[in-house]
């Protein structure tokens, strides 16, 4: 058997390498560390126009949550259509690539969108949200969604997916949900803290 | 023959790889959601058990 | 008119539910996250219909197919939001029946309710006239896309006010001028905010 036909596991050894390389950051001192070298930035938002701007006008800061609740609708009406798609519950009689390719341009705008004005209100309370866990794990859930999108789900919805394993493709879907429904509910769980 | 089975393999396993890095991408993702809101619904049991015992 | 609902506010506001409701840390934010997060079935699927009429989204799939499949979802997510909705004014009924936010919110409801009438019965005037040829068009007619692009601003604007309802700049508490007294609602002598 020659090696061109084994096959080449360079993405999954990529993911799991990025798993330990979180968790080995995770247990660390790397990680307070990090965490006190991020403070001078937090500081240092809360004075730029965003942070000043945000702090100021209580109308434009609450306006422009609005519109960071309307992107994430956005959003959430994407990723439950692309991950219902998956899971065959909506558009069964609709070609796959279609509506996966629909949904992720209106994703990617919408998370555009969502990342801008997610930045101009961590500005306005940025000291606050410092010294929040919970906005920490949004970020963390953030991050990891993100990265899962581009890194792994995406590529993986490149290939023919009528081909690929349906299982696969339902864990793919609950894990989407999962990981969003996080990033949202930690999201509105902030405004709670403090 | 060979020309022909070749990108076909190259292109299965790329799916194969793909496939295996979403299976386990999702399955951490899925351990970390399940121990977090564990963890966040025991926190309120417990604030809740102090407040009204 | 007003005396009115300020007397239902107040009668409301008796009811012991309601003051634990209120008071309840986790009950109320559970119930206000719920109201929050289900925009994003309702809005969510109700943006996709409204930029797959504008040829903005979803192009590629027949545009009744993206109305019809996405409606159940988004009644759905609506009822959420009602349900929720109704809870968290019951929760604190005075000073939301007299937050100007709450009444613009409640016109602007009702504005987006009668343009969603409106909407599909164009939708099903279209349907029958034009034989479903204008589904697979990028764009949907003219008369469809004035009614989302309507859909989309009311929306925008209901959840905008929806947000400033917890800002209390014109709140009756604060003796606003005679001109926001009138419009909010604020009774002479009231007792409760």
């Amino acid at each position: 058997m020659s090696s061109r036909m084994l096959p080449s596991y360079t993405r999954s050894v990529a993911v799991i390498a990025t798993i330990g390389l979180c968790l080995g950051f995770a247990f660390s001192n790397a990680r307070l560390d990090t965490y006190s070298a991020l403070l001078p930035l937090f500081e240092w938002m809360e004075t730029t126009p965003f942070g000043v701007i945000g702090k100021t006008w209580g109308a434009v800061f609450a306006t422009v949550q609005a519109v960071h609740l309307l992107a994430m609708a956005v959003l959430g009406g994407a990723i439950l259509v692309s991950d219902g798609r998956l899971l065959s519950v909506i558009f069964t009689d609709v070609p796959q690539r279609q509506v996966q390719d629909a949904c992720h341009r209106l994703f990617v705008w919408s998370l555009l969108l969502s990342i801008i004005t997610g930045v101009f209100m961590a500005c306005g309370v940025a000291i606050k949200v410092y010294y929040l866990n919970v906005f920490w794990y949004k970020m963390l859930a953030l991050t990891v969604g993100v990265v899962f999108v581009f890194f792994v789900r995406r590529p993986l919805l490149r290939h023919d997916i009528e081909n690929l394993n349906p299982w696969v493709l339902r864990m793919v879907a609950v894990a989407s949900l999962m990981i969003w429904f996080s990033v949202a509910a930690t999201g509105r769980w902030i405004g709670f803290s403090g | 023959m060979k020309e022909t089975t070749e990108p076909q393999n190259t292109s299965n396993n790329a799916s194969k790889d793909a496939q295996l890095a979403a299976v386990i991408a999702s399955s951490v993702i899925a351990v970390g959601f399940v121990i977090y809101w564990t963890i966040q619904i025991q926190d309120m049991r417990e604030m809740l058990a102090l407040a009204y015992g | 008119m007003n005396q009115l609902i300020y007397e239902f506010a107040t009668w409301l506001d008796t009811h012991s539910w309601s003051t634990q409701l209120h008071e309840s840390f986790y009950m109320y934010n559970l119930v206000e996250s719920t109201h929050v997060l289900a925009l994003m079935v309702s809005l969510g699927m109700l943006f996709l219909i409204d930029l797959r009429m504008l040829g903005l989204a979803f192009v590629d799939i027949p545009a009744t197919a993206i109305a019809h499949r996405l409606l159940l979802p988004m009644l759905i997510g609506f009822s959420v939001m009602i349900v929720t909705g109704l809870l968290l004014f019951y929760a604190i009924p005075v000073r939301t029946s007299q937050s100007l936010w709450f009444r613009i919110k409640v016109v602007l409801l009702i504005a987006a309710a009668v343009n969603a009438w409106l909407f599909h019965r164009r939708m099903q005037d279209a349907d029958s006239s034009a034989g479903g040829s204008w589904d697979l068009a990028v764009k949907a007619p003219r008369r469809l896309q004035i009614g989302a692009a309507l859909s989309l601003s009311f929306w925008v604007l209901i959840v905008i006010c929806g947000r400033l309802i917890a800002y209390d700049w014109f709140d009756c508490r604060g003796e606003p001028s005679t001109f926001v007294s009138t419009i909010t609602g604020c009774v002479a002598d009231q007792t409760q905010f």
